[in-house]
């Protein structure tokens, strides 16, 4: 259960947002709403990488407004950006996992079976800059199971994750979140402005204006 | 017919480009050949025992060394302040901080060197402050020095590290800041893994263009060096002229002063690209940074309590305080003194005023001139194919970083040789002055202007040849009104640099021929500190002046021109 309670935020230049809602999160969410109207605040505020004036968050037993980014139970994908470009495509999962410069021979096994089953095992070494955007999204998406998986960081907040993708491989991508996050039984919040979504994915609409108070 | 017209234009503009070039370095060449058999040629002594008897060994390890911390100094000092002044730029003082930090670096050397003084000087302020808390038990430093020499050059350097690093800190994809906290990154992990890989491309360069510029400096070392102990080889070609009277010496000084840059500037461009093509280097003096074009969001820290970590920044800001702005502003303070009626009451002063004034405009409308010319030669030689068009870009590329191998002085020396035998160089000296400071504003304003006027001419190309805009016209009507922001910005710092330039004219000022920046180095080493500060006040205003004014200057000739 993800329980957002009168969460107040407003932006320097002046707009304002105030969300209430509580997610079960038994099923995938996809939130939609048009453009500008609070969707990646919404994650941003989740994830800790923006901070609330006031109100109350709740993700399961934990007070999030008190953790900071990196102790909240979550993992983010971004619209774009996910990567860093001068580190290969293994580092950039690994730096994901934790500060510390080596990686355990349990950690390198699960990184290892997530590489293999996203069908990414052959892009370990290039860099970002070197591979498609869909093969990118599969590293940003690996690297968010691998948190899951190693540091039990279940919750997991994809901003339009389909966003600049085919169709082809979008389908992919979604048969890989399926695989990968649903029957893991990760939860998942999505963001998505394609109507089509929630159905393709199986997953329950939430709409924006619902949220915000 | 149109096309024809066209391509004609063009020709003729990259062939008198061209040609300019050939002249440049030609005459920069042949320069360099007649120091050489007038400086080593001449000699009846082998070149190592003249490299021994000219102590070329110490000045060498001497000018290495001061540049060598200067360099190391500033960039240790630029790295986290940038890297703050990133974080959180969306505090209100901190873009008119950077613009401020823009002004330093057109500020006169003399200036500088007398509000250093004024703040670190034996009886300046920060000695009278630390003889008040230590009860006048401990002496202050000596200045006069290695570090003040140091101290010095990182007033300059700093400002313009942190202007090329600043944006690139700011450049950040937001996403990325946003992983770094998700991923918890502490400080020194946030430094290795996203700002060295970013300012790495540009840390070679920068910091190779500082020690060059250190290791040629000239007026800063003259006045805080303090003796031969702390010196670079302008200097000592300066003194070999000006008290020694060996021209020989000052030839092979400067002949040895060549090779060394040449060497830097050659393996440089060999490895990486060149100084010249890292337009960041020369586009620190720009206007305020754009936020909205670099969106970086701000670093909270979450752990931390927000007072200490608003201490550490503020204890990693102050040496902005202590070496740039305390500087800056005793000079604007120590400058209004009863001295500052009596200077205005000199002859002299204004005698001086006219003929800086007068250099600072023929340079700069030179500079202005030939740096178009050079700019539109690489613009059309850049969207051209013709085979050897590398080389000529190449040739151009050189003739405009000249001044780095062929310094001020040294190019004050060569002329000096060459001159007084067929006239009387004194009353030629402004001349030499005004060529010395042309190749000195060259790079600046071709870096300046050349990004614009290529991205003008490859985007209306199609534009101008469908309404059959050529020649004059198409340089009226369009280009002179789309570069007025780029030209007012290059014409402001090619006045600012002629006007407190202090190099050559300390090869020539006499009595009779003086400029302000000469003024105060004579009026400052008879011990009248309190007249040099009032004349520094008084060179600083006219030097942000011409700065600020040559802005509006170009937008009204620009306007006008669109009207012909």
């Amino acid at each position: 259960m993800l329980e957002l309670s009168d969460i107040k935020f407003r932006y320097l230049k002046g707009e304002y947002f105030q969300f209430s809602y509580k997610f079960d999160l038994l099923t995938p969410v996809v939130i939609q709403g048009v453009s500008g109207s609070g969707k990646s605040t919404l994650l941003n505020i989740i994830a800790g990488l923006i901070s609330p004036s006031s109100g109350y968050l709740r993700f399961e037993d934990n007070d999030l407004l008190k953790l900071s980014p990196s102790e909240r139970p979550l993992s983010v994908l971004f619209q774009s950006g996910n990567l860093f470009d001068h580190i290969s495509c293994l580092r950039n999962v690994e730096i994901g996992l934790n500060m510390k410069s080596r990686i355990n021979s349990e950690e390198q096994f699960i990184i290892e079976e997530v590489f293999q089953n996203l069908g990414i095992s052959d892009h370990k070494n290039v860099l970002p800059t070197e591979i498609s955007g869909g093969q990118r999204k599969r590293i940003a998406l690996a690297r968010a199971i691998v948190r899951a998986k190693c540091l039990g960081k279940k919750l997991m907040l994809l901003d339009e994750p389909f966003n600049g993708l085919d169709f082809e491989t979008k389908s992919e991508c979604i048969n890989l979140l399926k695989d990968g996050c649903f029957k893991e039984g990760y939860k998942v919040i999505i963001v998505s402005h394609d109507n089509n979504d929630p159905t393709l994915l199986g997953a329950k609409r939430v709409k924006l204006e619902n949220i915000l108070k | 017919m149109i096309k024809n017209q066209s391509n004609g234009s063009k020709i003729s503009i990259s062939v008198l480009g061209i040609g300019v070039t050939m002249v440049i370095l030609g005459a920069s060449l042949s320069l360099m050949v007649f120091l050489y058999s007038f400086g080593v040629g001449n000699q009846t002594l082998d070149f190592s025992q003249l490299l021994k008897d000219f102590r070329v060994g110490a000045i060498l390890y001497v000018a290495g060394q001061q540049a060598f911390m200067s360099c190391f100094v500033s960039f240790c000092l630029a790295v986290p302040i940038s890297s703050i002044l990133a974080k959180r730029y969306h505090w209100h003082i901190f873009p008119p901080l950077f613009g401020m930090l823009g002004l330093v670096l057109v500020m006169p050397t003399t200036v500088a060197a007398v509000g250093i003084l004024k703040v670190w000087g034996l009886n300046g302020w920060l000695a009278q402050m630390f003889d008040t808390i230590s009860f006048g038990t401990v002496g202050w430093v000596n200045i006069y020095g290695l570090h003040g020499v140091v101290l010095a050059h990182v007033f300059f350097n700093l400002p313009l590290m942190i202007r090329v690093l600043t944006p690139i800190f700011l450049s950040f994809p937001k996403e990325h800041i946003f992983l770094s906290e998700q991923y918890g990154f502490s400080r020194v992990k946030f430094f290795w893994v996203l700002e060295w890989p970013a300012i790495k491309r540009v840390a070679l360069s920068l910091n190779v263009l500082v020690f060059l510029l250190c290791f040629t400096s000239f007026s800063l070392v003259l006045m805080l060096g303090g003796g031969p102990k702390v010196t670079t080889l302008e200097v000592e070609i300066y003194s070999a002229i000006r008290f020694d009277f060996s021209i020989a010496k000052a030839a092979a000084l400067s002949l040895i002063q060549v090779a060394i840059v040449a060497c830097v500037i050659f393996i440089l461009t060999f490895f990486e690209n060149g100084l010249s093509n890292n337009s960041a280097i020369y586009l620190p003096l720009g206007n305020r940074l754009n936020q909205e074009k670099f969106p970086r969001a701000p670093l909270r820290n979450y752990n931390k309590s927000i007072v200490i970590s608003l201490v550490k920044d503020i204890f990693w800001l102050s040496p902005l305080i202590f070496i740039i702005f305390l500087p800056f502003f005793a000079v604007i303070l120590s400058g209004f003194s009863e001295s500052l009626i009596k200077v205005l009451k000199w002859e002299i002063f204004w005698e001086s005023l006219k003929n800086t004034i007068l250099i600072a405009f023929l340079s700069s409308s030179l500079a202005i001139s030939l740096g178009f010319l050079l700019a539109y030669s690489k613009v059309i030689l850049r969207s051209s194919n013709f085979f050897g068009r590398n080389f000529f870009l190449g040739l151009i590329e050189s003739s405009i970083l000249i001044y780095l191998a062929i310094p001020a002085i040294v190019l004050g020396t060569a002329l000096f040789i060459v001159l007084r035998k067929f006239a009387d160089v004194v009353a030629l000296s402004w001349l030499i002055l005004v060529l010395s400071n042309v190749f000195l504003c060259l790079p600046f304003v071709v870096r300046i202007i050349e990004p614009r006027l290529f991205s003008l001419e490859s985007k209306h190309k199609t534009l101008y040849k469908s309404l059959g805009l050529v020649g004059a016209k198409k340089f009226f009507a369009v280009t002179l009104p789309s570069l007025n922001v780029e030209l007012g910005l290059a014409l402001g710092i090619a006045l600012a640099f002629s006007v407190g330039d202090l190099s050559v004219i300390a090869l020539f000022g006499s009595n009779d021929f003086q400029t302000i920046p000469w003024l105060i180095y004579q009026t400052a080493g008879r011990y009248g500190l309190s007249d040099a500060n009032a004349l520094a006040l008084l060179l600083l205003v006219v030097t942000f002046f011409f700065f600020f004014c040559s802005k509006f200057l170009v937008q009204k000739v620009c306007s006008i021109s669109v009207k012909i």
